[in-house]
């Protein structure tokens, strides 16, 4: 079977025309996004469906107890699993080698656990013995492109909803009860702040050399590349913010060169919709906490006085 | 009974009167040792019979999206590189590469070949269709020996992809309501391949040009993207149409040519 | 140990604009490879050797518009101060020889060379900071003295942010404590081919690290220029005699 996608020349002409024209293939904006379609599971902490466009995710949360880092035992253990299978798109192949899934699962990576978004130290139990094994697993059920911003929302949205027993520490610290969701409720990860990474694609509808040399600056740069878009793209960069306005990494792995004053153009105009995002991961997650309060009626276990 | 659904395992609701002469289509299987008839896909089963009732046609009309070369069918390949005297064509994306030969084109001699570049569509008759061997097309109409509507597709033209069922709905419905649709917006040309891929082209198309053109000072910009719009907006346009009901279409078709 | 003392100095006693020892040679191997050169940026030590354009040894590997570039990156197990054994297909060395991979496919005239294989082998004997924009630069000089056609110099350096001020050329232990970033340049412009920051900054001074970031590769674009030139008189000169 050939692992191979071609693009006819008719297509690719056509792609670069219409951008020369500023128009994209889904009558989308050069700087438009897809609009996320989330789902948050009712009955389990921490499962998260995201559709973004015909991108499919799913993410689990997973939390277990462990025995941390011996240079490290104040904090706890925080892994991110990215599965790309050939049920995604059948030219990623079933074994983990191909340099392109480690490049996305590097940087979701970088994003996520390397920038401290999860607050590590918050995960120890008892020092040294026994800290929380948070593990983020990734499994792309249909790619249409953008694997990086998808995988990335996903699991910051799903690390949101997650939340973990609570527990009891007795006996001066030799034994830990776990307590079971319906005896007490469980207790949300703490969160220091929210990345959101951005790719953006070029197309150089110019030549080659004029590129290169610095003269020409028309490059086009289109946000959230879906499938056909990915594979005509000259190059790519991923850009991760946060609300802080804190840029948490920029990644160029080859392509086309683009000029630096471009680079902080894009960055720049990325904070706008690093923030929409941001918002939204908030209002969904608190929609469905006020859901979840009125169906299970919280307010009768809540102790507080009602004057 | 015809249009009604069948699956594997279910009994054929046909005439089994020896006296009948029965022709089967595809997704029908003919046990060469017992002689009788099975269906071997899901779909909704098609019976004719004729006049005088002594023949019947039986096919089921299935709809997938992977296609199988079988012999005679119109197909659209993508050139993918050469090997040996022939070149190799992807009919579909991860399907295997079919050849065609480069003597597979009307006038070719040893000195004289087609001139087809990496990239490039074509719009071929499947000639050989063994599964055990590689398939192998052709770019001649086998009775006048002439090109025949086959050959190159031009760069200026749209390819898109659609489903088998779709396809063979615009390729032999004569009375396809859809292309006479598209035809109240624009003028077109449209290549359909049976395996699912379709060339379309609304006036002009593309306009290649080699080069930047810098408009001149007080001329017009020559407005070469309605061409273009129009080709994008009625390949979406068909897309669409797959999934929508018929009283949908013709919302469909002005949403689509709105800002043409 | 303060990085940066209130007097401007780093702890190696640079100012912040200040880039190390950069020493380059180019041609250190002539028999073992078509091209090879090695570099010192500070106590960041890399060699590079450069095989090709030859057949390639898998089918796969041809590809009939271009050549392809194949990188390898091994980083000696004594290049840091512990001893450390690492395994080549760790994630991290993946993504650097992919990226090392994709941004010469840019600059390189790979469609000069269709069907063939340009092999890279990058061996890095130290470590102290900058190690991928040492690399970057080893190749730029190692494909240049293979005679691959190339259309400019790729130029990299490293640049990180220290509070508010910028810092030039960072070593192991600024790197490990500030967030770095690393960017490869193409010649004198300011377009840029690679691009690395795997640390938080604040948006908002992502230009002045940028900014000297760019003023340093152009100064190493211009070290390594005048050693090919130096190196490429004396050949010269021999043949003139």
């Amino acid at each position: 079977m050939s692992r191979n996608t071609e693009i006819s020349t008719n297509e690719r002409t056509y792609f670069i025309e219409a951008l020369k024209c500023g128009l994209r293939l889904d009558s989308r904006r050069f700087d438009e996004i897809r609009e996320p379609q989330i789902s948050l599971s009712k009955t389990e902490f921490g499962y998260v469906e995201l559709d973004w466009g015909l991108t499919k995710l799913a993410v689990r949360v997973s939390a277990q107890i462990g025995k941390p880092y011996e240079d490290r035992p104040f904090e706890g253990l925080f892994q991110i699993n990215c599965e790309i299978s050939s049920m995604a798109w059948a030219h990623f192949d079933n074994s983990k080698n191909s340099n392109e899934e480690i490049l996305i699962a590097r940087i979701i990576e970088k994003a996520i656990r390397r920038s401290n978004s999860l607050d590590l130290e918050a995960l120890c139990i008892i020092a040294g013995e026994k800290v929380w094994n948070i593990t983020v697993d990734l499994n792309f059920l249909n790619f249409d492109g953008n694997f990086v911003d998808v995988g990335c929302f996903g699991a910051m949205l799903a690390l949101h909803h997650f939340k973990k027993p609570d527990i009891s520490i007795v006996n001066g610290g030799e034994d830990i009860i776990v307590h079971d969701i319906d005896e007490r409720q469980p207790v949300p990860l703490s969160i220091l702040h929210v990345p959101i990474c951005l790719t953006y694609s070029f197309y150089n509808p110019g030549n080659k050399e004029s590129n290169l040399k610095g003269e020409d600056d028309d490059e086009i740069y289109l946000l959230d590349a879906n499938l056909i878009e990915e594979q005509v793209r000259e190059g790519s960069i991923v850009v991760t913010l946060n609300k802080n306005r804190e840029l948490i990494q920029l990644s160029k792995n080859g392509g086309i060169p683009i000029s630096a004053n471009v680079l902080l153009d894009l960055s720049f105009k990325s904070m706008k919709i690093v923030d929409e995002l941001t918002e939204l991961i908030k209002k969904v997650i608190s929609k469905h906490e006020k859901e979840r309060y009125e169906e299970l009626n919280l307010k009768m276990l809540e102790v507080g006085a009602d004057r | 009974m015809s249009g009604d659904l069948i699956i594997p395992g279910d009994f054929l609701p046909i005439d089994t009167d020896s006296s009948i002469k029965t022709t089967i289509g595809p997704g029908i299987y003919k046990n060469p040792q017992t002689q009788s008839i099975l269906p071997t896909n899901a779909g909704l089963i098609n019976i004719q019979k004729s006049k005088a009732g002594t023949n019947q046609l039986v096919y089921i009309e299935s709809n997938s999206k992977r296609y199988t070369p079988q012999t005679n069918d119109f197909v659209i390949g993508i050139v993918t590189g050469v090997i040996g005297e022939s070149y190799k064509v992807q009919l579909q994306d991860f399907s295997p590469a079919v050849l065609l030969s480069m003597m597979a084109f009307p006038n070719a001699t040893k000195k004289n070949r087609p001139n087809l570049k990496i990239g490039q569509a074509v719009y071929a008759r499947v000639s050989e269709a063994i599964p055990e061997i590689e398939t192998e097309l052709e770019c001649i109409d086998p009775t006048t020996g002439k090109e025949g509507g086959f050959g190159l597709l031009d760069e200026s033209g749209y390819i898109f992809e659609v489903n088998l069922n779709f396809a063979r709905e615009l390729l032999f419905n004569a009375n396809s309501i859809f292309l006479e649709k598209l035809a109240s917006k624009c003028k077109f040309e449209i290549a359909v391949g049976i395996n699912g891929k379709v060339w379309i082209k609304c006036g002009e198309g593309i306009k290649i040009e080699k080069d930047r053109v810098v408009p001149e000072e007080g001329k017009p910009v020559r407005d070469n993207t309605r061409d273009l719009k129009s080709t994008l907006a009625a390949a979406g346009f068909l897309v669409k149409c797959q999934k929508l009901r018929v009283d949908q279409i013709d919302a469909e078709l002005q949403k689509q040519f709105k800002n043409i | 140990m303060e990085l940066y003392s209130p007097e401007g100095l780093r702890i190696d006693g640079r100012r912040w604009n200040e880039i190390r020892n950069f020493e380059c040679r180019i041609n250190t191997h002539p028999n073992s490879s078509d091209g090879s050169s090695y570099i010192e940026q500070g106590n960041t030590k890399v060699i590079c050797v450069v095989q090709g354009p030859m057949e390639p040894a898998l089918r796969s590997q041809a590809n009939s518009n271009e050549a392809t570039l194949e990188v390898n990156l091994s980083v000696a197990n004594f290049s840091t101060t512990e001893r450390k054994k690492r395994s080549k297909s760790e994630k991290r060395m993946v993504q650097l020889k992919t990226t090392l991979e994709r941004t010469f496919q840019q600059s390189v005239m790979c469609n000069l060379y269709p069907r063939t294989l340009i092999r890279i082998d990058l061996h890095v004997l130290s470590q102290d900071g900058g190690m991928l924009a040492a690399c970057t630069n080893a190749m730029t000089l190692a494909l240049i003295d293979a005679g691959v056609s190339m259309y400019d110099y790729v130029a990299a350096m490293t640049a990180g942010l220290h509070d508010q001020t910028p810092l030039l050329d960072m070593n192991g232990l600024e790197e490990n404590d500030m967030s770095t970033l690393t960017i490869g340049v193409i010649g004198k412009s300011e377009k840029l081919s690679l691009l690395m920051l795997e640390d938080k900054i604040p948006l908002d001074r992502l230009e002045s690290v940028l900014a000297i970031a760019i003023a340093g590769s152009h100064k190493i674009r211009d070290l390594m220029d005048s050693e090919v030139r130096r190196h490429g008189n004396i050949r010269s000169s021999k043949l003139a005699s």
